[in-house]
């Protein structure tokens, strides 16, 4: 059964959760034996750059240790997975249409075509 | 024939991506998969004539585009309020899609 | 005999918070009124659906007391789409991811659910016939 995910919603509760959590339940779905692949389109385009883990926030003293490391935890996903990025949605927000491997770039053009190249498409 | 269903949810006056779901819908129906898109919450505000021009060019070449009627009500809406080509219909047809085997996302 | 068919919903969103919350219970509902045993994943948000310890208030701004304003809890729902399915002889399954519910302290669920991981979800939908993901906005 070939899964992909497709996520469009980036850095939401990212500094609460330490992680993005649809990008940590994809590991974890890996690890449970899915067959998974990873889209990236809307906002989530942005974590296909290269960028150094957030800096940790404090709230009324209480510091964060392990700031969240989205960037770097989806490419450690793409090093497992195979993740794509919608070439469009870079375009649009002034990012390269070619991104650095390990992700691949599709257009919009054929997305039906990908989409339907999998048995279950699950949008988080 | 495999079936493809799109449960939209946004205004798509707020939400410009509802214009590339329909695009995605047209694109999948052209790989001869059955696209249909499902209009629930906020996004039944795009059934009145005129709001989503993309919309009616859709139902028009033949996309089934199914309009919760709960959310219709729930706006001041009827079946009467809406484009051609869009059909009032129960929260079964989601269902109905499911046990059918669609592929199904929600937007 | 045909064989009963499964369907398997991944929910995100907290109680309160968002309409896909209803949208998604009736999707729910529905099935289980067509005789379809379903297993609900809850993700993030979600896991609060089922607490145990919601509860109704009153409604001052329309003079309606506890009881003349009966407000519908998700936990009722639930509660209520767990006794249909068991009179029915379905199968209803929610699980609770578990480490949503620990760093949500909500672990106090209704009777009828259960905590569990992705793994759980994706042997849930391995079995399903056929699985809908309900996005957070």
């Amino acid at each position: 059964m070939k899964v992909l995910n497709i996520i469009s919603s980036a850095y939401r509760a990212v500094s609460e959760e330490q992680d993005d959590t649809i990008v940590w339940l994809s590991h974890a779905l890996h690890n449970a034996g899915a067959d998974l692949a990873v889209l990236l389109s809307g906002s989530a385009v942005n974590y296909v750059l290269p960028a150094e883990r957030s800096s940790p926030i404090t709230i009324g003293g209480r510091a964060q240790r392990n700031a969240p490391d989205a960037h770097g935890e989806v490419r450690k996903l793409a090093e497992k997975v195979p993740v794509f990025v919608i070439r469009e949605d870079l375009e649009m927000r002034g990012i390269a249409a070619t991104p650095d491997e390990p992700f691949r770039a599709i257009t919009r053009a054929t997305l039906p075509a990908f989409l339907l190249s999998h048995d279950h498409v699950w949008h988080w | 024939m495999q079936q493809f269903l799109i449960i939209e949810t946004r205004d798509p006056v707020e939400h410009r991506d509802v214009e590339r779901i329909a695009a995605l819908a047209a694109g999948i129906n052209q790989e001869g998969c059955n696209a249909a898109l499902f209009l629930t919450e906020n996004a039944v505000i795009a059934a009145r004539p005129g709001v989503a021009p993309f919309l009616e060019a859709l139902a028009a070449q033949g996309v089934p585009i199914g309009v919760d009627r709960f959310a219709l009500a729930e706006r001041g809406m009827s079946s009467k309020d809406m484009a051609p080509g869009m059909t009032a219909s129960g929260i079964e047809a989601v269902v109905d899609a499911l046990l059918a085997g669609a592929r199904a996302i929600w937007r | 005999m045909d064989k009963r068919k499964t369907l398997t919903f991944a929910l995100m969103d907290a109680p309160f918070e968002s309409s896909r919350t209803a949208t998604a219970l009736r999707i729910i509902d529905c099935a289980v009124a067509r005789g379809i045993d379903v297993n609900v994943f809850a993700y993030e948000g979600a896991v609060l659906l089922p607490f145990r310890h919601q509860q109704p208030h009153a409604n001052m701004v329309h003079g309606r007391d506890v009881a003349e304003e009966d407000h519908p809890l998700p936990r009722e729902w639930i509660a209520a789409l767990i006794a249909t399915a068991a009179e029915h002889g379905l199968r209803f399954d929610w699980v609770n991811c578990g480490l949503c519910v620990d760093e949500r302290g909500a672990g106090d669920s209704i009777d009828g659910t259960r905590r569990g991981t992705p793994a759980d979800f994706w042997k849930m939908a391995s079995e399903s016939d056929n699985v809908l993901v309900v996005p957070t906005a």
